[in-house]
């Protein structure tokens, strides 16, 4: 067993559609999840490569930070008119993040980090009999972000930072077809493919004073031009014919996102932080399919989406108990990007509302290890059969909770906090 | 710390649990049992031109049965097929249920089309008596005719009926036996579908009133039970009438050259490529012309005659097998006159009217269900069997469910809907 099969299965295990709006994961720091997802405005470790990439150069220490989340969701459709009630398979997923950030010497103002994450990603697998097989059966939409990122402090006054984002996104998508063999079972599509992606991410820190921070930052958007993926149909031998497995292309977008955040510390211990997170998700309007190959059965396909900018609102907070523990907790509300009528079995999306709690070990300077738990649920969703885009009507309703774990690694000599030194002139 | 178990444990416990509870189910003010069906073959579950077990497992009766099992206890039974190849007896032969498979033309040119299912002994069986299984909640007879409720001679004439061993003389007797709180019935179909492919005798409108009104009397001898009474589809939109189009004569130029010396004077033209079909009409000189565009097909056509042996070009289709401008418009007359009668009779006798006429409308610009489109068309439509005049699973599926929506509205009742796509879609090898 290799690094590469080590690599594959991480990115089977990591992706979940349960935790925040879209096919968004929001799982990116395990110290950021106990605290209701908050941390533009708070450096709390070398995640802020993904949460600012301004606020990295206010964080004290080099570091190596290695998250992973358990994630156990719940979700289920129940039909409208016949009642009946389908389970979205509720298998654990694992999402994962790790950074490092380095300079070689503390005295300066810059430092560099990188940062392997996995932003968007949806695993779904509604089985091959519910009622919605037609329009999906399952599907694994992954990406995985590689970010180097260089950030730059202004006299401990105003940190700002810029990541270049190399992404891979990867799909795989099953459809129940409505051709039945003699045995009754029925066809199937399966759609497959991986494209890369590029964009970036930027942020700017600014430290007001002892007690308060802001900061923003913008995570742009990714185009993935998939054009060689594959389409494989399983269908009854008498329409071999007609399905021929054939090559397709499509692009995947995900969207762009705003986040702003405010902390403040009425007291050295007590950290209070505010995120918005706004994010373009209107960039996933449809998805259109396109096959190499058309027969005069087959033609490509366009599903609309019609996906609408959304809202997300974090409060968090951290309490140093003593030097070797601290608690958080959080909560945050995540309005949903799906307009009715659209609402995707793939993202059977709602308003989401979790609350979070976490705790973070210090074992001296040198290592930290961080636990978080979120609770959420998702307000049921009703789709009209009537105004569905696929006629698919009935409520869904999701849960899950996640349970995530952090080691921190401090490297190198031991650096005096920044926001008590005093910078020297360059 | 360790009551952090417990709350892990609990919210663990608690993500696996049910989310979702299922609607309150409930009967409202409507009577379930006994419910009995009356009607044709689609009543029956005769569909892929047979009498066949699984199109009487999914007739719409069996599947509105099933429903109504959910808000109370109802019992419903069918007089079903034993061998699942079913039935279908014309003209002293017996022959089994239509499948799609590969059948060589007389060009031995391979085509996927509806065949008979080779039919074993187990078909023969099919025309016992299994009368000791009832008394049957559907006593829908493939081929009923309005005329045959009140026939002492519907027992020599149709083994459908002989089979399910009722023990009356009249089928309105069986009816009148069952004491039904709750009926369904949906007749005029054959009478109006023997005028059209049979060239059986026309039935006048009134006359279908007369014959069905002793029925609705009897039923509604019972004050308290409920009825629901179906409308009649456009017969003419069946895939049996199109899908073989008008114009499928396909001639190379020398052919065409040769029909148009042939025919030279009688107004006919052909070239090369889709040409409309030469067919009967006395009407027309010499006693033949080319189908009209408006003018339809039927799928029981010889087509190997029309590949090999020049049917609609040398030789012109027999009018047994084209439904004229005229014939249309007098079907679409009758069906529209049977249905004013309908609703007249559901005034008179306070039954509920269920609008399939306007389901079977739907399927003109297709039906979306879960995400797949019913239409009219053979096979791919969805919604008709094999037959193309008769229901699919699915199609069934369709109709209860609109019996189900009125039973829904008019008694306060909230019985779920039949999931369309849980019925078997059509197979193919």
């Amino acid at each position: 067993m290799g690094i590469r099969f080590v690599v594959y299965a991480l990115l089977l295990l990591w992706a979940s559609a349960a935790v925040a709006g879209g096919f968004q994961v929001s799982l990116q720091g395990v110290k950021q999840t106990g605290m209701g997802g908050t941390g533009v405005a708070n450096p709390l470790d070398a995640s802020s490569i993904y949460f600012n990439p301004g606020a990295l150069s206010f964080s004290k220490k080099n570091s190596l930070n290695l998250n992973a989340w358990m994630l156990l969701p719940k979700v289920q459709f129940r039909e409208q008119g016949t009642n009946n009630i389908y389970d979205m398979d509720a298998g654990a997923s694992f999402p994962f993040a790790g950074y490092f950030s380095w300079n070689t010497n503390p005295k300066q103002h810059w430092k560099l980090g990188i940062g392997v994450y996995t932003p968007y990603g949806s695993s779904v697998d509604w089985g091959t009999t519910w009622a919605g097989r037609y329009v999906l059966s399952s599907t694994q939409l992954r990406t995985i972000h590689i970010q180097p990122t260089f950030s730059y402090n202004i006299a401990d006054r105003v940190g700002i930072g810029a990541g270049f984002v190399y992404s891979r996104g990867s799909v795989d998508l099953t459809r129940v077809l409505p051709l039945a063999l003699n045995t009754g079972e029925e066809g199937s599509v399966n759609l497959s493919g991986q494209a890369g992606g590029y964009g970036f991410n930027a942020g700017i820190q600014v430290h007001i004073n002892p007690k308060l921070d802001v900061g923003a930052s913008y995570k742009s958007s990714i185009k993935y031009n998939a054009n060689s993926c594959e389409a494989k149909f399983t269908v009854p031998d008498a329409l071999v014919d007609s399905f021929p497995n054939t090559s397709i292309s499509t692009t995947l977008q995900i969207p762009w996102s705003v986040d702003m955040g405010v902390t403040y510390r009425p007291e050295p211990k007590l950290a209070i932080s505010f995120d918005v997170n706004y994010v373009g998700w209107k960039v996933y309007d449809k998805v259109h399919i396109d096959f190499a190959e058309n027969t005069t059965v087959l033609s490509d396909i366009t599903l609309p989406r019609n996906f609408k900018n959304a809202l997300t609102f974090r409060l968090g907070a951290s309490y140093d108990i003593d030097s070797a523990f601290t608690i958080r907790f959080g909560t945050y509300l995540d309005l949903n990007p799906v307009p009715d009528g659209f609402v995707p079995p793939e993202t059977p999306d709602a308003d989401r509302f979790a609350i979070t709690l976490g705790g973070t070990l210090h074992s001296g300077d040198r290592f930290e290890l961080d636990v978080s738990l979120t609770y959420l649920e998702s307000v049921k969703r009703t789709e009209l059969q009537a105004e569905n885009y696929a006629n698919l009507g009935g409520t869904y309703k999701g849960r899950a909770l996640t349970i995530g774990v952090a080691l921190n690694f401090n490297l190198g000599k031991k650096q005096q906090p920044i926001i008590i030194e005093n910078p020297t002139a360059p | 710390m360790r009551y952090w178990y417990v709350i892990l444990a609990l919210l663990v416990a608690g993500c696996s649990k049910d989310i979702l509870e299922p609607e309150p189910v409930d009967r409202g003010l409507l009577p379930i049992s006994p419910y009995v069906a009356i009607g044709g073959s689609e009543t029956a579950g005769f569909a892929d031109g047979a009498l066949h077990l699984e199109a009487q497992q999914y007739s719409y009766p069996a599947l509105i049965a099933n429903q109504l099992q959910k808000v109370g206890n109802s019992s419903f039974t069918q007089p079903l097929t034993i061998d699942s190849g079913g039935y279908f007896f014309s003209n002293g032969q017996l022959y089994s249920k239509l499948i799609l498979s590969y059948k060589a033309d007389c060009n031995d040119e391979k085509s996927l089309v509806p065949v008979r299912e080779a039919a074993d002994a187990g078909t023969f069986e099919n025309l016992t008596t299994v009368g000791q299984s009832g008394p049957y909640g559907n006593l829908g007879v493939p081929f009923l005719k309005s005329s045959d409720i009140n026939s002492t001679s519907l027992a020599s004439n149709s083994s459908y009926y002989r089979r399910m061993g009722t023990g009356s003389s009249t089928l309105l007797q069986a009816f009148d036996n069952r004491s039904p709180k709750l009926f369904t019935i949906w007749l005029g179909m054959e009478d109006i579908l023997d005028n059209t492919i049979n060239q059986g005798p026309e039935l006048a409108p009134v006359q279908f009133y007369n014959n069905v009104t002793p029925l609705l009397d009897s039923l509604i001898k019972d004050t308290t039970a409920a009825g629901f009474i179906a409308t009649l589809p456009d017969v003419t939109a069946f895939p049996f009438f199109n899908t073989i189009p008008y114009n499928a004569l396909a001639l190379d130029q020398p052919l065409a050259d040769a029909l148009n010396q042939l025919y030279a004077g009688t107004g006919m033209t052909f070239q090369s490529g889709p040409n409309p079909f030469v067919i009967e009409d006395p009407n027309a000189p010499g006693g033949m012309r080319q189908i009209k565009p408006t003018e339809k097909l039927m799928l029981t056509l010889p087509l190997d005659s029309v590949k090999c042996l020049f049917l609609g070009s040398l030789s012109p289709i027999s009018a047994r097998y084209v439904l004229d401008d005229a014939e249309l418009f007098f079907i679409r007359y009758q069906v529209d006159n049977f249905n004013l009668f309908i609703r007249q009779l559901a005034d008179e006798k306070d039954l509920h009217i269920v609008d399939i006429s306007a389901l079977y409308q739907g399927l003109d610009a297709g039906i979306l269900v879960n995400g797949i489109e019913f239409n009219n068309t053979l096979v791919n439509g969805g919604f008709f069997s094999l037959d193309g005049i008769n229901p699919s699973r699915r199609g069934a599926a369709l109709i209860a469910n609109e019996f189900i929506k009125v039973m829904n509205e008019q008694y306060r009742a909230s019985i779920p809907l039949v999931s369309v796509i849980e019925a078997p879609g059509i197979k193919f090898p």
